[in-house]
């Protein structure tokens, strides 16, 4: 029973809201303008076809990428931990081993993976 | 009251104008976009004046009244200096001598004082076609959202010329006015993203008017230079482009030496838009074509003029096929209006109308 008045209030708070959104809604129902004013500017001409492309996910490509700055990060958290105390030497091996997969990550641009189209 | 405030500063500024080129007006209306009075707009939606120059033919007045109604408001009537069309109600003439940036200027301010009321719609706001599927209750069909949403289809997936990634084919109704391509060409690119899969000409660029050489070379120099983001080296070329007209002298070398520090030649991809070249054996490519000009310009050899016009010998749609968008714009623009006219012939198929 003592929770009866933070109820009632979670309540009205909800339909409150409620409210918002349908207020909201009504009050943007002319927002988007004119049937005209909606079709995209193409110099005038009525289009053919939607503009409502999808775009290929390319998994394959996506996935090698991943791969090669998840195994950066993955080397990366642990050696953070230690490099302060380990010096020079840690910062050295770290170069390297960034080195090398940055060279794969150089082949992957050449290759056109960060082109989206 | 802050409102009308803010109307008030609107009204002080300088109106963002939409200017049309219609037959014979390509010069003037590139003249008329360097005037420091006006700002032009990329498209209608950031104008609040259309400025149509020179004389639109009868069957583009329908993309005529899609641009005035795809302004947003407050918008001013259109400004027509030759006689309007009964087709597209026109509520103020300008008169011959009248010069269209005052016309322009005066119209902003009344439209934001409130002396002017904005320009009501010319077409009826409903969609093409209801949303319509295949069943009775008007659901399914195929693509993403079922049937022909608005009477328009959606673009289905079809083989790609690329990598072979079937991706959905988008067919776009490029023109009449669009900004980049020559005014009155009507363009029907089918692309997968932004390359170019086919490309048909359904009209052909409106005719303009011929002018001397060196101003020839400086507009479409300007108009290359525009397409590469130069905006302020295109506006700089459009003015010297004025003063040849009217006859007075263009520091020419200046010119080029800005256009060459620019860098505008390496930031064209390379082999782009080859076509045969003057000799038998010769090909020029956009960066080429480009190179000639500036080097024209810089030297303004008339004979030289003669020997570097290229000879398309293709059809529009080979040279823009497996082009992307924005690289199928620098090659359209790589040509002069004598040569793209040539290049441009509508397809035969019964839709093509000439200009």
């Amino acid at each position: 029973m003592s929770d009866l008045p933070g109820l009632a209030v979670m309540v009205l708070g909800v339909v409150l809201f409620g409210w918002l959104v349908q207020g909201i809604r009504i009050a943007g129902r002319h927002a988007s303008g004119t049937a005209p004013q909606q079709v995209p500017f193409i110099g005038g001409a009525e289009p053919r076809t939607h503009a409502w492309q999808r775009y290929h996910v390319r998994y394959y490509p996506m996935v090698l990428l991943f791969i090669a700055f998840e195994m950066e990060m993955m080397f990366m958290y642990p050696w953070a931990v230690v490099y302060v105390a380990e010096g020079i030497k840690a910062m050295v091996e770290m170069g390297m081993f960034l080195g090398i997969l940055a060279l794969g990550i150089l082949y992957a641009w050449r290759e056109g993976v960060f082109r989206w189209q | 009251m802050a409102v009308k405030a803010l109307a008030r500063l609107a009204a002080r500024s300088s109106p963002e104008t939409f200017l049309v080129a219609g037959r014979n007006a390509q010069r003037l209306a590139e003249d008329l976009s360097c005037d420091r009075r006006i700002r032009p707009a990329m498209t209608p939606r950031h104008a609040s004046v259309l400025l149509i120059v020179g004389e639109v033919p009868g069957r583009d007045v329908g993309p005529l009244r899609q641009l005035h109604d795809q302004m947003a408001h407050p918008r001013a009537p259109p400004e027509c200096r030759s006689e309007p069309d009964p087709a597209f109600q026109v509520a103020l003439r300008v008169p011959g001598e009248a010069d269209p940036i005052d016309r322009v200027l005066t119209a902003h301010r009344d439209l934001f004082a409130g002396r002017l009321a904005s320009e009501p719609d010319l077409l009826p706001d409903e969609p093409p076609a209801p949303w319509r599927g295949r069943g009775d209750h008007g659901q399914g069909g195929e693509g993403m959202m079922g049937g022909k949403p608005y009477g328009r289809p959606m673009p289905m997936t079809s083989d790609d010329l690329r990598d072979g990634l079937a991706l959905d084919a988008y067919t776009l109704c490029a023109g009449p006015f669009l900004p980049g391509l020559p005014p009155g060409l009507l363009l029907e690119v089918e692309l997968q993203g932004d390359v170019v899969q086919s490309a048909q000409v359904r009209q052909a660029p409106y005719e303009q008017s011929t002018v001397s050489r060196e101003t020839l070379l400086l507009a479409c120099i300007a108009r290359f230079v525009r397409l590469l983001g130069l905006g302020a080296l295109a506006t700089r070329l459009l003015t010297a482009a004025r003063a040849a007209t009217s006859r007075e002298p263009v520091d020419v070398r200046s010119l080029g030496r800005r256009l060459r520090w620019s860098r505008v030649l390496a930031a064209i991809p390379p082999d782009l838009g080859i076509v045969a070249g003057p000799g038998s054996d010769q090909q020029t490519d956009v960066r080429s074509r480009i190179a000639a000009w500036i080097a024209e310009l810089e030297s303004f050899d008339r004979s030289a003029s003669a020997g570097t016009s290229a000879v398309p010998r293709c059809g529009l749609s080979e040279l823009l096929t497996g082009c992307e968008w924005q690289e199928a714009l620098l090659v359209l623009n790589s040509f002069a209006p004598e040569e793209l006219s040539r290049i441009c012939r509508p397809e035969d198929d019964g839709r093509a109308e000439s200009a």
